[in-house]
């Protein structure tokens, strides 16, 4: 795939997002481009490290950062019962600017349809948790590994100790559902 | 146990045992003697002769230092999170600081420059310096690190600190302390702004580290029911994480995307393509991890003043660097963009090459640091600063013709505007 993606290209995604899923915080938009980039092969050029938060580039928020800049998307500080989090609408440019957008978009308009609708109920510890899990997934691609799910489980609990099992059983199943893995059994 | 002591321009006296010096003995560390930190900048700061070597003392001091605070301050959370106990944290300080002292082990000859002549993998994706030093430390310091009576009581393994370089889903609750080596204030960062500061004479990178040592914790995730915690600040350190922040965008735009910088790294890129067997490494893979570890500073530099390395060897030689032409605002917008691409399309052949901010090593980065409040609320430091709530991500734009042409580039710019 040697499609030239600039920070215009991955500012249209992060504005498509914020359009079709009004609202999404930034941990579900982190994740949603790593599902892009690693599952659905959208070419963001993003290079994403794991954390104990799950798969994450600063890059993504320079994006976020830079489409508040051209007015394409509004961040705004919402509170909630347990806290605050960052929720992300479009900006008063967003209509002209994916007008401007609307080819590279276009090309890649059935993968972000997929990973809107289907994840866009998770909470941003749900994203991290599944995020985890295709990350040990195509690592273990990378290495040649074979992992069983019980395996992939143990791992990602650890990493991510206040998920219960069942929990993590769903998302797993979810994932091999939607045909996500590449290496798990 | 404490055995010897090295001398260190920005923290002093950096301790170490037997294992640890065992370890920098090796040819493989050593190797980081010969690759200087910020690759060409002497041409433009003298005083930027520094080497990975005294970095990554420097970081191993450093993580010790975050380790033993957030140890000391958040035991309660690693308990009760992660399941820590005191014999797990002692091993994984030990763990942390090898992984401190040997995350810059893979770099290649004059540093981040050489990261664009990496080899790729199957899948188009370019090996990184982490690869490197994740290989080097399972084919070459094995030994070293596995069984050296100082590793009588950890049972580390040369495979766990090669997961920890790597960022591997095997490090597990190791992950937390990943961001003690690559996060947003991490010790390779909170070195590397002080370091470089003191030798290039400036005062950019200067910040209030032991503020920041002395308010580091672990701030758990009040915002969602599983969340994981992560490493921050206590409320009384957020303005010291912020003047670490500024003084990384002051260092960035002052010394790491300095125009004339940037020219070097590009002219050291094409001089390696240039002298490189298919015009890349080796891979970090068995016999082909020998062939790369003999690359560093010194051999290129022979092949340079040897007159191999092309015209771009040249001129680095001759301190004879494409010049920059044109450059975008730092936060461009729509009409910066379509000026910047009228503008290559009219330099045509003449463009020497093009540079972008956001794919800088040094990038600046819209950083998100977790804060604990007093009354044991997570917050995060944009929320609490304005200048970082406010401060907008570097995409600037640059291109670069030879200096031959700069003159009849600039003629070709000015009728145009």
């Amino acid at each position: 795939m040697n499609e030239e993606v600039d920070f215009v290209k991955r500012m249209a995604v992060v504005t498509k997002l914020a359009t079709d899923n009004p609202g999404i915080g930034r941990t579900a938009l982190m994740k949603c481009m790593y599902l892009l980039q690693t599952v659905k092969g959208v070419p963001l050029g993003y290079r994403f490290q794991l954390y104990a938060y799950g798969p994450y580039d600063s890059t993504v928020l320079d994006d976020l950062g830079m489409a508040e800049v051209w007015n394409t998307v509004e961040e705004r500080v919402e509170q909630y019962s347990r806290g605050y989090k960052y929720a992300i609408f479009p900006g008063t440019k967003y209509g002209e600017f994916l007008e401007s957008t609307a080819i590279f978009l276009e090309k890649h308009a059935e993968a972000i349809k997929w990973v809107i609708d289907n994840f866009k109920e998770y909470t941003a510890a749900g994203f991290e948790l599944l995020g985890t899990m295709v990350w040990a997934d195509r690592e273990a691609q990378r290495s040649q590994e074979k992992w069983s799910k019980d395996e992939l489980i143990r791992l990602v609990l650890e990493i991510k100790p206040r998920f219960s099992k069942d929990q993590a059983d769903q998302i797993f199943e979810k994932l091999k559902r939607l045909g996500v893995f590449v290496a798990i059994a | 146990m404490i055995n010897s002591y090295i001398r260190c321009p920005v923290h002093g006296f950096i301790e170490m045992d037997d294992w640890e010096l065992e370890i920098i003995a090796q040819p493989a560390f050593q190797r980081l003697r010969r690759i200087r930190q910020l690759g060409w900048t002497d041409y433009i700061y003298p005083g930027a002769m520094h080497t990975r070597f005294e970095h990554s003392l420097g970081v191993m001091d450093v993580a010790t230092r975050l380790y033993d605070a957030i140890a000391a301050r958040s035991s309660e959370v690693l308990k009760s999170e992660f399941g820590y106990n005191d014999d797990g944290l002692r091993r994984d300080r030990r763990l942390v600081r090898l992984a401190a002292l040997l995350h810059d082990l893979g770099h290649g000859p004059f540093s981040h420059a050489a990261e664009e002549v990496f080899p790729k993998r199957d899948n188009g994706e370019r090996f990184q310096h982490e690869n490197y030093s994740a290989a080097i430390v399972r084919l070459r310091l094995k030994d070293a690190i596995e069984n050296h009576p100082g590793n009588g009581n950890y049972g580390i393994e040369a495979e766990d600190v090669a997961a920890f370089l790597e960022g591997s889903v095997k490090m597990a609750k190791m992950l937390f302390w990943w961001e003690l080596i690559n996060g947003k204030m991490d010790a390779d960062r909170m070195d590397y702004l002080l370091r470089d500061s003191l030798h290039l004479g400036v005062r950019y990178g200067t910040y209030d580290i032991d503020r920041l040592i002395n308010t580091i914790c672990a701030v758990p995730d009040t915002n969602e029911e599983n969340g994981a915690p992560r490493v921050g600040v206590m409320e009384g350190g957020w303005h010291a994480a912020e003047s670490m922040v500024l003084a990384r965008y002051y260092m960035f735009t002052q010394v790491y995307f300095h125009k004339t910088r940037v020219a070097y790294d590009y002219h050291i890129g094409e001089a390696l393509r240039k002298v490189l067997p298919k015009g890349s490494f080796p891979k970090p893979q068995g016999s082909e991890l020998e062939s790369y570890l003999e690359w560093d500073d010194w051999k290129m530099l022979g092949l340079i003043a040897e007159n191999k390395a092309g015209d771009h060897g040249k001129r680095i030689l001759n301190r004879n660097h494409y010049r920059k032409i044109y450059a975008t605002k730092e936060v461009p917008d729509e009409d910066d963009l379509t000026q910047f691409d009228d503008a290559k399309t009219k330099l045509g052949n003449m463009l020497g090459f093009e540079s972008v901010a956001e794919k800088s090593w040094y990038k600046v980065d819209k950083t998100d640091i977790p804060v604990l409040m007093d009354q044991s609320q997570k917050k995060s430091l944009s929320e609490l600063s304005s200048p970082i709530y406010n401060m907008a991500p570097n995409k600037q734009q640059l291109l670069y013709v030879k200096p031959e042409d700069k003159d009849k580039a600039e003629t070709i710019l000015r009728k145009s505007t």
